[in-house]
């Protein structure tokens, strides 16, 4: 068929390139061929789902039955759902939480249900929505910690440092403890003392061997952060700690292996990033350092990311403009096309790798590092 | 404070840029001009896996095989989620699993639908999906549709089912063109004027006994057009009617033939009133071959809608409007005009040979002898 050359591996479509084609061949052919992927007739013992698809499905399936029994049962569900998108880095699962949520009528929802949606929000990086739960839950429980973290978290995040500070003074009530110590500190590193902000946490990380093991680890991951920031070179320590503590933790997975490839380390990225193709940011890191170490694996990986690129583009609304960004910048080498979409990212997310990866693209789209910003927002630094 | 303890985790770690995999996609491709080429929806199998239990000898995992023996289920749970229409019509869709192909996340399913407008004779118009979004709400379909060799990109959501491959007027939009249309050919198609003029002239003047009867009681004469325009419309709406749904097909050649010689039999019928004084007979009997001729016009634009009952109805009215104005204009004129010696010396004759004249040389042009 005349779309078989476009097919080739069974990669789908490049939207650009078939309008052309298909007006090219529409006449010749009077019918167009079929379009799409290629298609396969497998054995009848040709396994088509593994063993880990077919459990995750059939575990999420198990689930609808029994959540909606009640409030509490229901929230109970939608945290192992959200936590199964953590630990696995799939957003299907938020996708069935939110399919459950819509099955219970919002008269009987709790505040504990509403946490659990601003959470589901916040993940799809649906800031506003996130925001407005939150506010219903606060509403309701004024010292909810979970609810005034989560909204440091997006605060952070939309480098909303006014708010920041206030859900930061409500973690510190009703006494001061490290995860209060965590968020002051992580502000004031913003400031003009960002290294005394940083000794400060760091002594007492070191002296709260009473604290608790998750506020600890909230500790050592704003020092791996701050510590990134400044350049330490100890920031790689706390790393280290940071992913031996939690393995299963993408997030800082991923920002260790960001921070090897600033050090100019990809060898070691290569061994962290190992297994984890499946994840988006954490194979674009790999394709990075791939691309520096001149891998023969490169080209396989990229034309991987490419479809998922394409696929991500054509839906439109999950489209993960970081790691686009990244990819198209250090993978690439389309300076221009990386700040397009590094400023479409800097329109949700302002936080420090963001911030990061716009001044990048900007110098190397040869704009000056404030345009995009004076562009967009009106504002004279970044 | 347990559970805030597990979140204090959770949040943190989501404030980063930790995404991965991607969310529930289906993909959709669909040449919908294209009969021959049946349109394909890809599946994800684990999203599949969830609506239909596919492991059927429970070992954990799903073979090709298993999958097949499903098939019945599977068809099932597409059909009532899947639909194409045809306007307001339903087609029919043959589903048909064509094996399996990949996207960036893993194994798809291919599931290729024809579907059957063909009762309609329209193309489909629309397509409606519904399939795992009471399971997931950001299950998405990405779309691809080829239309005239071009591709469009569309995506599917819970908030946008229907995807609408071409523009289907309104049934209010379809009546008034319908009506306007009707009223057009009416107007441009000179032979259904010709003959209601003839028909109509007679009404304040007539020949009887070789001697020009003038028709003095203006509700008489009234009551002869309305008569004469109630025949002919009664006749040519029933054979509208039946041609258009296909119940009688006339040549369409020997239809025009037949109503250019209807004007010549209605013109002499004047002088010499060989069909008889009833006229609105004349109507009746000729407006049945008019109708036909009202019908091959619509059905070339019949083929653009899917309402066609509608359109049946408003090109009638609007025939009928189109009718009623001409009446309205001709009337008046030639009962004020009745008794000048110039009407009925100069006008009437040259009128009726005129318009003889024209029949003929029209029946002579659309003989397709």
């Amino acid at each position: 068929m005349i779309f078989s050359v476009s097919n080739k591996g069974g990669r789908g479509l490049r939207p650009g390139v078939f309008p052309i084609l298909g007006m090219l061949c529409f006449p010749l052919a009077g019918w167009a061929g079929a379009i799409g992927t290629e298609i396969k007739l497998p054995a009848r013992d040709a396994v088509v789902l593994s063993v880990k698809e077919t459990a995750a499905a059939t575990a999420a399936s198990a689930v609808l039955p029994v959540a909606l029994r009640s409030p509490d049962r229901l929230a109970k569900e939608l945290r192992g759902l959200i936590d199964l998108s953590r630990t696995t880095g799939s957003p299907r699962p938020l996708g069935l939480a939110v399919g459950l949520l819509n099955q219970l009528p919002q008269d009987r929802w709790t505040p504990d249900v509403y946490l659990m949606r601003a959470t589901i929000h916040q993940r799809l990086h649906r800031f506003d929505q996130a925001e407005a739960d939150l506010a219903r839950v606060l509403k309701a429980q004024p010292d909810n910690r979970q609810a005034w973290l989560t909204r440091y978290s997006i605060a952070m995040v939309r480098n909303d440092l006014v708010a920041a500070e206030l859900a930061c003074n409500k973690l510190a009530q009703p006494r001061p403890g490290l995860l209060s110590a965590s968020c002051t500190q992580e502000l004031a590193s913003l400031g003009a003392q960002p290294r005394q902000a940083y000794d400060l946490l760091r002594q007492r990380l070191d002296v709260s061997g009473s604290a608790g093991a998750i506020e600890r680890d909230y500790a050592l991951i704003t020092l791996a952060e701050m510590a990134s920031r400044l350049g330490l070179p100890e920031a790689d320590g706390y790393w280290q700690r940071g992913l031996l503590q939690a393995p299963d933790d993408l997030y800082r997975r991923a920002r260790y292996a960001d921070w090897l490839l600033a050090q100019g380390r990809p060898a070691e990225v290569l061994v962290i990033t190992d297994g984890f193709n499946e994840i988006d940011t954490l194979a674009v890191l790999r394709a990075i350092a791939l691309t520096r170490l001149d891998d023969p694996q490169q080209p396989g990986l990229v034309s991987e990311l490419d479809e998922r690129f394409r696929e991500a583009r054509w839906r439109g609304e999950n489209l993960h403009h970081w790691e686009y960004a990244r990819f198209l910048l250090d993978v690439k080498g389309d300076a221009d096309a990386a700040l397009e979409m590094a400023l479409a990212n800097w329109e949700t997310q302002r936080a420090h790798p963001d911030r990061e990866l716009l001044i990048r693209a900007a110098a190397r789209a040869g704009k000056s590092p404030n345009f995009a910003v004076e562009l967009r927002d009106g504002e004279s630094t970044l | 404070m347990k559970s805030s303890i597990i979140l204090v985790i959770l949040s943190f770690v989501m404030a980063g840029a930790a995404h991965a995999h991607k969310a529930s996609d289906s993909f959709l491709y669909w040449q919908p001009a294209f009969v021959e080429a049946p349109g394909r929806l890809d599946i994800a199998l684990v999203d599949l896996a969830r609506a239909v239990p596919l492991d059927g000898n429970g070992d954990g995992q799903v073979l090709w095989g298993e999958v097949v023996d499903r098939q019945a289920s599977v068809r099932n749970y597409l059909a009532s989620r899947l639909q194409v229409m045809s306007g307001d019509l339903e087609c029919p869709l043959d589903l048909r699993l064509a094996g399996i192909t990949r996207h960036s996340d893993g194994n798809y399913l291919a599931v290729e639908f024809r579907p059957d407008c063909l009762h309609s004779e329209v193309a489909p118009s629309q397509l409606k999906y519904n399939v795992f979004f009471d399971q997931d709400p950001l299950h998405r379909a990405l779309v691809m549709t080829r239309i005239e060799g071009n591709d469009r990109l569309a995506v599917l959501s819970p908030d946008q089912r229907t995807l609408t491959f071409a523009e289907v007027p309104s049934v209010w939009q379809t009546a008034g063109d319908f009506i306007w249309e009707g009223m057009v050919h009416l107007w441009i198609g000179y032979d259904h004027m010709l003959f209601l003029l003839a028909l109509l002239l007679p009404a304040a003047v007539r020949r009887e006994k070789g001697h020009w009867v003038v028709e003095d009681r203006l509700g008489a004469a009234v009551k002869d057009v309305a008569l004469i325009v109630t025949a002919f419309t009664a006749a040519h709406s029933v054979t509208l009617v039946i041609a258009t749904l296909g119940v009688v097909r006339l040549p369409i050649a020997w239809v025009e033939t037949f109503i250019a010689l209807s004007i010549v039999a209605a013109a002499v019928n004047i002088i010499w009133p060989f069909l008889g004084h009833r006229r609105y007979l004349v109507g009746f009997g000729f407006g049945l071959i008019h109708g036909f001729g009202f019908a091959s016009v619509l059905g070339d634009f019949l083929s653009d809608t899917s309402s066609r009952l509608v359109a049946l109805a408003s090109f009638n009215v609007g025939v009928e409007l189109a009718q009623l104005a001409v009446v309205l204009a001709v009337v008046p004129v030639i009962f004020l005009l009745r008794n000048q010696w110039i009407y009925q010396r100069v006008v009437m004759p040259i009128g009726v040979a005129v318009v003889a004249l024209t029949g003929t040389v029209w029946a002579w042009e659309r003989v397709p002898l």
